[in-house]
């Protein structure tokens, strides 16, 4: 006899079904690229913010774009360059002769969603600008703190450091990131899809997201994100996501580990999976499904695996596969 | 040859110092030699490349097994130059033919292989002896550092092709194509090749004038000690700085001293004993002219020494053969933990090797038997009749133990069936895992299973035991038979 699935909350349900429809306006918009759109569908319930990372050409800024149009709000964008000042990003105070007093002239960060194209482009100074704002959610200029309006989310793309004319981030930086998402090659049938698209009537290569309805607003992304943070953890769910975050700090292959915030971030990445994939609780199925895209970013690999060509996923993979998961 | 119109100081010099003269006097005449030692090879590699023009990685060892012929010009030039004789390029090469060994085909095949080509090549050029003459005089003017010559320019000869390749790879400025390495190094018919292979020519081109100098140079050096070229040229000076006896006075002194030798009978060299004869050389050599005397003045210590301790006696409590004893003991042990030690850290490299990332410093699961029991330990019992056990803990009111029950046998059962379901293994595996081993029935009891177990055991919810109830009675045999299996084997 088939059991019924349990009726799930109405809240939960409304929930999950507007992270379906934003996930799936933003897969209209880019296509091939279903697992970073997951990713990032997920950290905007999970309220944190994402790094992608990819190749110039993939659609990074276009996906950012298209999250922006389908969840609504206030949108900004700053192009990262090697002489972009803090100031630029965050804000400042400028004189008024009329006055003759200071005004705060508030910078693009004082937005909902923030795209920070190409952000290794900047010098590590000016990327630190954005710390203050990921992690508490205010900027402090001239002394005075402005508390950014809720929702606030930062997308932030990045070329691989490889590329020329590239700073790395700084950990801290990396750290206030939720999860860190690679965009790869679309398959053959997908980026024929993309080549049509364009070229079918389009002038120039222009990213297009007309397509994409807004299906959310800013009050919609703040109650999802409430009833992703009111998803039923368990302890042995808890233990299991530090255990993995404890491992990578005496993983062989890994010369730094992840903090007690990555910890933190995979619950909070794990309850967004589990709100997307309906569930009001949390199993061990949605840690280890988000915990390699929290912690690749959080952990630095030893420099004889580097050498020889390892990544953070491949090492992360085996810690994965060597972490008892909990079956009490 | 003549010895008075060098271009360098004759003297005995070292082996090194030798060499340095060599490349002083290729540094001075670098332009002259090296172009005879392209007008030696510059035919033949249009030559061979006509031939090999498909097999590039043919083409260069080719030209380097021709080296001692390239090698014959400039060394036949040089050893005009080196005493007077400059010979224009055109003349030298007219003269290409005599230049080469008169035998050239053993330089170009037996000889070919080995280090003292440098310094055998004057010999065989400019004095031309043959089989067993050319081997005594090698023999008598040999030296070793022909060898290590060889070495240092080949070593110059790799530094100056790859800082060539090097640059063009990475000094070239933007916006010119740049040399791919990897083709330059792999891709035989590629244009990158070609250029490394150009390079390698200019490279060997460039050092030729150094390495024919540097062993003309220690041929002249050895030459210069063994037949005392330098005291030669001292007397000749001397001579010429007395004047020289002149035609009237050798008359006189041969009159007057002719009868005497005529008439004294010649005293044979053997008349005396090697005792007189020391004595002899040894008057000879403490002459003025045969050294000097020279006075130093150091300090010497004139106090008294102090007493050094002699050896300790061995304590009388202690018996020798017990320290000895005790010593082999101790060296044993270490040998022992010596080898030891180099078994486990070849025994860890091993592991390092095969999977650089697998192992953990130290232990991080969670201990086994507190939160994460092992399937293994459920009692045999249990397993044996897992309904009848799952129904008993229901109907005793531990639903939740039921549960549990159901879902470790599940594990039991599909690791009995060959299921690879490590500690990592979460619901999902275990679900992934009975795909392809359970029918498509046990497959929906298994889901129903796990999704009541997910929600039992991670959302906090009591245990729906009508659910339960269901899945007990719609259990699938294979499972409880298998889970008894499974635990049996355990």
């Amino acid at each position: 006899m088939q059991q019924p699935e349990p009726r799930l909350p109405a809240d939960l349900e409304a929930a999950r079904d507007a992270l379906a429809r934003v996930e799936m306006q933003v897969n209209r918009a880019v296509l091939g690229q279903r697992q970073v759109v997951r990713e990032v569908v997920l950290a905007l319930a999970a309220a944190g913010h994402v790094l992608i990372e990819g190749l110039p050409g993939m659609g990074k800024t276009l996906l950012v774009r298209a999250l922006a149009a389908a969840v609504g709000g206030h949108y900004a964008r700053v192009q990262f360059t090697p002489d972009l000042m803090p100031s630029d990003v965050t804000g400042h105070a400028i004189f008024d002769m009329k006055s003759e007093q200071f005004h705060i002239r508030r910078g693009p960060v004082f937005c909902n969603v923030l795209l920070g194209d190409e952000i290794n482009r900047a010098p590590a100074k000016t990327q630190a600008a954005l710390l203050e704002a990921m992690q508490e959610q205010q900027v402090t200029i001239e002394g005075q703190s402005l508390v950014l309006a809720p929702p606030f989310l930062v997308l932030a793309t990045q070329n691989p450091i490889e590329q020329e004319g590239t700073y790395p981030l700084p950990a801290a930086q990396l750290d206030r990131f939720l999860i860190k998402s690679f965009m790869r090659y679309p398959s053959r049938e997908d980026e024929l899809s993309v080549i049509r698209q364009v070229a079918a009537g389009s002038v120039g290569d222009a990213l297009d997201v007309s397509a994409v309805e807004p299906v959310l607003d800013p009050r919609g992304i703040l109650a999802v994100q409430r009833t992703a943070a009111g998803l039923t953890v368990d302890d042995a769910v808890l233990d299991y996501a530090l255990r993995l975050v404890r491992a990578t700090r005496d993983w062989q292959g890994l010369d730094g580990g992840a903090g007690t915030r990555a910890a933190i971030a995979v619950v909070r990445a794990a309850r967004g999976h589990a709100l997307l994939a309906g569930n009001d609780f949390v199993t061990p199925d949605d840690v280890r499904a988000v915990a390699l895209a929290v912690l690749r970013h959080r952990v630095r690999l030893g420099a004889e695996l580097e050498i020889e060509g390892y990544r953070a996923d491949d090492v992360l993979t085996e810690l994965l596969a060597g972490v008892e998961a909990p079956r009490n | 040859m003549d010895l008075s119109c060098t271009a360098a100081t004759t003297r005995p010099r070292t082996p090194m110092e030798s060499i340095d003269l060599g490349f002083a006097l290729a540094r001075t005449w670098f332009l002259p030699l090296w172009a005879c030692w392209w007008a030696a090879a510059a035919p033949v590699a249009l030559v061979t490349l006509v031939f090999l023009n498909q097999h590039p990685g043919l083409w260069l060892p080719a030209l380097w097994w021709f080296k001692p012929a390239f090698e014959a010009l400039p060394l036949y030039w040089l050893s005009r130059a080196f005493f007077g004789e400059r010979l224009p390029l055109r003349v030298a090469v007219r003269r290409l033919p005599r230049a080469l060994p008169r035998r050239l085909w053993p330089q170009l095949l037996w000889r070919r292989i080995g280090l003292t080509r440098s310094f055998s090549m004057p010999v065989t050029l400019l004095e031309a002896p043959r089989g067993a003459a050319r081997r005594e005089r090698l023999r008598v003017l040999g030296t070793g550092a022909a060898g290590w010559l060889t070495i240092i320019c080949v070593h110059l000869e790799s530094v100056l092709w790859l800082g060539g390749l090097l640059g063009l790879a990475f000094l070239l400025p933007e916006g010119l194509p740049g040399l791919d390495l990897e083709a330059a190094l792999l891709a035989e018919h590629s244009a990158p090749y070609w250029i490394a292979n150009l390079l390698m020519l200019l490279a060997i081109s460039v050092m030729a004038p150094f390495y024919v100098a540097a062993g003309f140079a220690l041929y002249l050096g050895r030459r210069t000690r063994l037949e005392a070229w330098d005291l030669e040229l001292e007397f000749r000076r001397a001579r010429s700085a007395r004047g020289g006896p002149n035609r009237r006075s050798a008359l006189a002194l041969a009159l007057v001293l002719g009868p005497c030798v005529l008439v004294t009978p010649p005293e044979p060299a053997q008349a005396r004993t090697p005792a007189e004869a020391r004595e002899a050389i040894d008057a000879v050599l403490a002459e003025p002219d045969f050294g000097s005397t020279r006075e130093e003045r150091v300090w010497v210590f004139v106090g008294e020494n102090e007493e050094t301790p002699g050896p300790r006696e061995p304590d009388a409590w202690l018996p020798t053969e017990l320290i000895t004893g005790i010593a082999t003991v101790i060296k044993w042990a270490v040998l022992l933990a010596a080898a030891v030690l180099a078994t486990w850290l070849g025994l860890r490299i091993l592991q390092e090797y095969q999977h650089p990332f697998r192992r953990p410093r130290s232990a991080t699961t969670a201990p086994k038997g507190e939160a994460n029991p092992d399937t293994t330990k459920i009692p045999s019992l249990v397993a044996r009749d897992l309904a009848a056990r799952a129904r008993h803990s229901l109907d005793a009111g531990d639903a939740r133990g039921a549960l549990a029950l159901l879902y470790q046998g599940l594990i039991i059962r599909l690791r009995g069936d060959g299921a690879r379901l490590p500690d990592s293994a979460t619901e999902s595996d275990c679900l992934a895992a009975a795909t392809d081993i359970a029918s498509q029935a046990e497959l929906d009891w298994i889901r129903r299973l796990v999704r009541l177990w997910q929600t039992v055991a991670y959302a906090h919810r009591d245990v729906d035991t009508a659910a339960l109830g269901a899945l007990l009675d719609t259990l699938p045999q294979p499972l409880a038979v298998g889970a008894a299996v499974g635990t049996a084997r355990g």
